[in-house]
């Protein structure tokens, strides 16, 4: 079964790199959708399915903690899981994060594989070339 | 055990550059050209006591470089907002990295900015020299400030 993926960053570059690392790594890719900030990804989630999304904690408008928050509160989304990536690096706001529902964090700089495995962990898929190289770190 | 800031700010722009951008840089101090352009981005980080406004003046063409790399495209291909984008995204990481090697500290990163450095670099107490292929490529400067207390 294909995933839909939403990616939620104020970087358009970012957003372009996670979208391209989907793309090549073999991971069975529905539809890529794209935010810029968590306003903008609940106006998505209105007209689109979404299976997983992968966003930013520090964004303008609406941040990532806003976001968690919003989908926690929403009866169809409280479950869609959510990995953050970030360069959050403060254990508070990492807890509040998991509090909140975030699934899994990676923090940038990350390499292509740490995305790659962290996705079939929050599926709970195998990843069949056996390139996983998650060390545990960003694990909640 | 709390890392000294201007180690932790080498070993941050060392981990940023080379696993985002594909790039290794040295530190050692190198002598600016007169007529280099420069792209200039900048992040605060921040808690109520204090502010750490640190600036990224790279060289155009380094940061051209950076972010053909980072996007995978030939440097032919990337456009002025493309540069903007990623330099923002460098500041970003390399704060976040940077502020994570302080342990202790409660911080926290602002949003990044694409804007001209209008300082003068000589006053900035704290800068950090990146030279590529024995060139001069940027420098990275950084100013601790106590907040007003109200």
């Amino acid at each position: 079964m294909p995933y839909n993926i939403l990616i939620v960053d104020d970087s358009k570059s970012m957003r372009q790199i996670l979208r391209k690392i989907l793309a090549v790594s073999g991971f069975n890719l529905g539809e890529c959708l794209e935010a810029s900030n968590g306003e903008e990804a609940l106006s998505i989630l209105e007209g689109n399915w979404v299976d997983l999304i992968l966003s930013d904690i520090h964004m303008p408008v609406m941040d990532g903690f806003g976001l968690l928050r919003a989908l926690r509160e929403h009866p169809d989304w409280s479950d869609l899981p959510v990995v953050l990536v970030t360069t959050e690096s403060n254990e508070d706001r990492i807890q509040e994060a998991i509090s909140l529902g975030a699934k899994g964090y990676i923090r940038k700089p990350f390499k292509p594989e740490e995305i790659r495995a962290r996705l079939y962990e929050i599926i709970g898929e195998s990843d069949e070339d056996g390139t996983t190289t998650s060390d545990g770190e960003g694990d909640f | 055990m709390k890392m000294e800031p201007r180690l932790a700010m080498v070993k941050a722009i060392s981990e940023v550059l080379e696993t985002m951008f594909f790039v290794s840089v040295d530190f050692a101090d190198c002598q600016p050209p007169s007529h280099a352009c420069y792209c200039d981005s900048r992040i605060l980080i921040y808690d109520h006591r204090q502010i750490i406004d640190v600036w990224f003046r790279l060289a155009a063409e380094f940061a051209k470089m950076a972010t053909a790399n980072f996007l995978g495209l030939d440097e032919e291909e990337v456009q002025d907002e493309d540069v903007a984008d990623v330099m923002r995204e460098l500041a970003n990481m390399v704060g976040g990295d940077f502020l994570g090697r302080l342990e202790g500290e409660q911080l926290q990163l602002g949003i990044p900015s694409f804007e001209p450095f209008e300082g003068n670099m000589d006053t900035v107490p704290t800068k950090v020299e990146l030279s590529f292929m024995s060139a001069f490529v940027g420098v990275v400067l950084w100013e601790t400030k106590v907040r007003d207390m109200e």
